[in-house]
C-alpha cells in the first residue's frame, strides 16, 4: 500500500480545517487525544497550538516541559528529536485559566484602569466569577477566538473544559449576549437606583415591587453589593455581546470541526449523543467521533498445553470470559450508539481507540497514539 | 474523621454526596449506596442536580422531577433545577404567588440565574438542604431518612458546597443570610452529613482524589466518610494459577494485558491508601457479569455492604 493510501479521515480534515474543537464528558481522554492530535499534526507540517486544561500538569510532563503557562510556549525542539519526532513545524500549547482571562477581559473592555479596578477589587466577584454559569466554557471560546484572529497557526486545537452538561459550552457565548438584553438585567444596571434605599420611591410602581421582592429575599445591602458589580461590569457588557457574536461566528466557519470524544459506557455515551444533537439543532461543522477507552479482545494464542492444574484452567477461562464479556460489551454500545442515532460515518471521523496499556507520561506515547489516531 | 467504618453508623446520617472526577462511576456508585440503604429498611431520596437524568435513566424511572418520587422498595428520586428551586425559595419568603408571577416571568428568572454567580449552587445546595431538614423544621417527621445526592464532577461539587459560606461572608442580614447559615450548620455537622469521594486505580483520578479528599476537609471543612476506589481490576487469576502458566510457558497477548492490567490496578490500589492515611478505602471490583445498569449498581451495593459489616455474601 502507498502511503497515500494509508490515509485516514483526519488527515482529510487538516486539510479543510484550521480549528478543531473537541468535546465530551469529562474523564473519557479529551485532553490526551487533543495533545496527541496537535502533536500528530506538527509531525505533519501543521504549525499547531493545543490550548487545554491541565490541572494536574500531567500533559505538560508528557509534552516534556516543566508547566504549560498560560501564554503560548513552544514544545522545544530539541525534545521531539529525542522521542524521535521529526518536528517539520513546530508545536505550541496554553493553557487555560478563567479567572485571568476573564480578569484580562475586564481590563481590556473597562473604559479607564479606576473601573477595571473596582470591578476587580469587588468581593462578589472574587469569590464567585468562576461560578458564573458558563464561564468557563465562554472564557475557552474568548482564547479559541484570540488566538485564532491574531497568530498564525495552520491548526488549532481546544480541548474544551469538563462541562457539567454539553449545554453550557454552545449557549455560552449566547448567554453572555442575553445577560446584556434582558430588561430585568438593565432595571439592575441603573446605578442611581441603588444609591439609597430612598431612591426606590423614585420606581415606577411594577420595578419597584421587584426591588422589594428582592429586598425581602435578599436583604438590601447584598443586593446593592451585586448591584455595584453588576453596574461595574455593565460597562463591558456591550464589548462582550459584540465578541460573543465574533466567537458565534467563528464556530460556526467552515474552517472550524468539532469532534466529540466519547467512552463506551452508557453515561459518556448519552452525553456524547446529546452534544451531537445539539451541534445538529445549532447547524455547527460536526467533524466526528473519537471512542477512547474501548476494550478490543486481545488474542488469546494457542489452546493451553497439557499438565497444568484444574484450578489454572478454570481461572485461565474465567480471564477469556472476562477480556470477551468487556469487548463485547464496548462493541454492542458502540453499535447501539450509531444505529441510536443513524449516523453514517461516511465523510466523518469514526475511530475506535483500543484502551491503553499504560497511561501516557511521555512524548513517544502520545506520538503513538497520534499515528493510531490518524491511522485509516 | 479516620478508621474504619461501620454501616449502622454511616446509616445514621442524614445526607451523603458522592462525589468524583467525571468518568468514574459516580452515579451507578450512587446507585448502589442509595439500594444499601434502602434494603436496610431506610427510606431513601436519591437527588441529581443540574437538570441531569443519569440516575433515572439508570433505574430506568420514569417521570422524575423537581418533586419526590417514590419509585420502588424504599427508594425515591428526584431531580433539582435551579428554576423551580428558585421559584420555591423566593415564594417561602413573600409568600404571594401572584406577586411573584408580576416579578418574574420564566425568561427573566432564566436569565437573573445564569447572571448571578452562584446562585444555581446555592439553590441547589438549599433544596438539598430542604429535603433533609423540612418537616423537622415543621415539628414533622422527615418524609426521608436518608438524601443522597449524585453530586457532579468535583469542582462544580466543592462550589455547591462553597457556596453558602460565600455568602454569609457577603451579605451582612436578612434571610439568605439565615438560610446559608442553616445549610452550612447542616453540611458541616459530620454526624448528618457525609461525603464520598469515588475514584478509578489510575494515575489522574488517584491524584484528583487526594487533592478533593483535601479540599473538602480544609475549603468546604465537611466530613468524608469511606472513599470508594471502582472498577479495580478482577482478580480472577490467583498467584498459583500465575506460577502454574509462567512453568508451563503459556504467554499471549491476553494474558500479557490481563498482568499489565492487574498490576497497575494493584498499583494505585496502594497509591491510594499511601496518600490518605486514615481514610477507609472500599474496593469495588470491576462487574464485567453483567451489562445491566442495575443489577452491576447491585452488585456495587453488595460488595460495599460486606466491606462494611465484615459479613462476606
Amino acid at each position: 500500500m502507498s502511503p497515500e493510501a494509508k490515509k485516514g479521515v483526519l488527515h482529510g480534515l487538516l486539510e479543510r480545517k484550521k480549528v478543531l474543537i473537541c468535546c465530551g464528558s469529562g474523564g473519557v481522554g479529551k485532553t490526551t487525544t487533543s495533545a496527541a492530535l496537535a502533536l500528530y499534526a506538527s509531525s505533519l507540517g501543521y504549525k499547531t497550538i493545543v490550548l487545554t486544561i491541565d490541572p494536574a500538569k500531567r500533559l505538560a510532563n508528557s509534552l516534556g516541559i516543566q508547566k504549560i503557562d498560560f501564554q503560548e510556549k513552544e514544545i522545544p525542539k530539541a525534545e521531539l528529536r529525542r522521542a524521535g519526532i521529526e518536528p517539520k513545524a513546530p508545536l505550541f500549547a496554553m493553557m487555560l485559566d478563567t479567572k485571568r482571562t476573564f480578569d484580562d477581559l475586564i481590563l481590556k473592555y473597562a473604559p479607564n484602569e479606576e473601573k477595571a479596578q473596582s470591578i476587580l477589587q469587588n468581593k462578589l466577584y472574587q469569590h464567585l466569577s468562576n461560578m458564573i454559569a458558563g464561564s468557563q466554557e465562554y472564557m475557552a471560546m474568548e482564547k479559541l477566538y484570540e488566538v485564532v484572529q491574531e497568530r498564525d497557526y495552520d491548526l488549532v486545537v481546544l480541548d474544551t473544559p469538563p462541562s457539567r452538561h454539553a449545554l453550557d459550552f454552545l449557549d455560552a457565548p449566547n448567554k453572555m449576549s442575553a445577560m446584556v438584553g434582558d430588561s430585568v438585567m438593565k432595571w439592575f444596571l441603573k446605578p442611581s437606583l441603588f444609591v439609597s434605599k430612598s431612591s426606590l420611591q423614585l420606581l415606577d410602581r411594577s420595578v419597584k415591587r421587584v426591588f422589594k421582592t428582592f429586598d425581602k429575599v435578599a436583604g438590601f445591602e447584598f443586593l446593592q453589593d451585586l448591584s455595584q458589580m453588576l453596574v461595574s461590569v455593565s460597562g463591558l457588557l456591550e464589548g462582550f455581546q459584540d465578541r460573543a457574536q465574533k466567537v458565534e461566528l467563528l464556530l460556526h466557519d467552515k474552517d472550524t470541526g468539532f469532534l466529540l470524544v466519547a467512552a463506551p459506557q452508557p453515561i459518556p455515551l448519552r452525553e456524547a449523543e446529546y452534544f451531537y444533537r445539539k451541534i445538529q439543532d445549532n447547524a455547527l461543522p460536526f467533524a466526528g467521533f473519537i471512542f477512547n477507552r474501548v476494550q478490543v479482545l486481545p488474542e488469546a494464542g494457542k489452546p493451553l498445553p497439557e499438565g497444568l492444574k484444574a484450578k489454572t484452567r478454570s481461572e485461565y477461562q474465567e480471564m477469556a470470559y472476562l477480556f470477551k464479556s468487556l469487548a463485547q460489551r464496548d462493541e454492542a454500545e458502540i453499535e447501539a450508539f450509531q444505529r441510536r442515532m443513524e449516523f453514517s460515518r461516511h465523510g466523518f471521523v469514526f475511530k475506535v481507540m483500543p484502551q491503553l496499556e499504560r497511561d501516557i507520561h511521555d512524548l513517544e506515547g502520545l506520538y503513538e497514539l497520534g499515528q493510531n489516531l490518524f491511522q485509516a | 474523621m479516620t478508621g474504619t467504618w461501620e454501616l449502622n453508623g454511616l446509616l445514621q446520617r442524614r445526607l451523603w454526596i458522592v462525589t468524583g472526577k467525571g468518568g468514574v462511576g459516580k452515579t451507578t456508585v450512587a446507585a448502589a449506596l442509595g439500594l444499601l440503604a434502602a434494603r436496610q429498611g431506610l427510606k431513601v431520596l436519591m437527588v441529581e442536580t443540574h437538570g441531569l437524568t443519569h440516575l433515572a435513566e439508570l433505574f430506568e424511572a420514569e417521570g422524575v422531577g423537581y418533586e419526590p418520587k417514590a419509585f420502588k422498595n424504599g427508594l425515591s428520586l428526584a431531580r433539582i433545577d435551579p428554576e423551580p428551586a428558585f421559584q420555591e425559595y423566593v415564594l417561602r419568603q413573600v409568600k404571594f404567588e401572584f406577586l411573584y408571577n408580576a416579578v418574574f416571568n420564566n425568561k427573566y428568572v432564566r436569565h437573573f440565574i445564569d447572571a448571578a454567580p452562584g446562585l444555581a449552587e446555592l439553590l441547589t445546595i438549599g433544596k438539598i438542604w430542604a429535603f433533609v431538614e423540612d418537616e423537622a423544621r415543621r415539628g414533622k417527621k422527615p418524609l426521608f431518612d436518608l438524601v443522597i445526592v449524585d453530586a457532579p464532577s468535583t469542582g462544580h461539587s466543592l462550589s455547591l458546597l462553597t457556596v453558602p459560606q460565600v455568602v454569609v461572608d457577603a451579605v451582612r442580614v436578612g434571610p439568605l443570610k439565615n438560610n446559608a447559615q442553616q445549610i452550612l450548620a447542616l453540611i458541616r455537622d459530620p454526624q448528618r452529613t457525609l461525603t464520598w469521594l469515588v475514584t478509578l486505580p489510575e494515575e489522574m483520578p488517584v491524584n484528583e482524589a487526594v487533592e478533593m479528599d483535601e479540599k473538602l476537609e480544609r475549603q468546604a471543612k465537611v466530613g468524608v466518610g469511606p472513599v470508594l476506589l471502582n472498577s479495580l481490576w478482577p482478580e480472577v487469576l490467583g498467584a498459583d494459577s500465575l506460577q502454574d502458566l509462567k512453568k508451563a510457558k503459556v504467554e499471549n497477548p491476553m494474558l500479557h494485558l490481563y498482568r499489565q492490567r492487574a498490576e497497575q490496578s494493584a498499583f494505585y490500589r496502594d497509591r491510594l491508601r499511601e496518600r490518605l492515611p486514615g481514610r477507609q478505602v472500599l474496593d469495588l471490583p470491576l462487574v464485567y457479569q453483567t451489562k445491566h445498569p442495575v443489577r452491576i449498581a447491585e452488585s456495587l451495593s453488595e460488595s460495599i455492604r460486606a466491606q462494611l459489616t465484615g459479613v462476606r455474601p
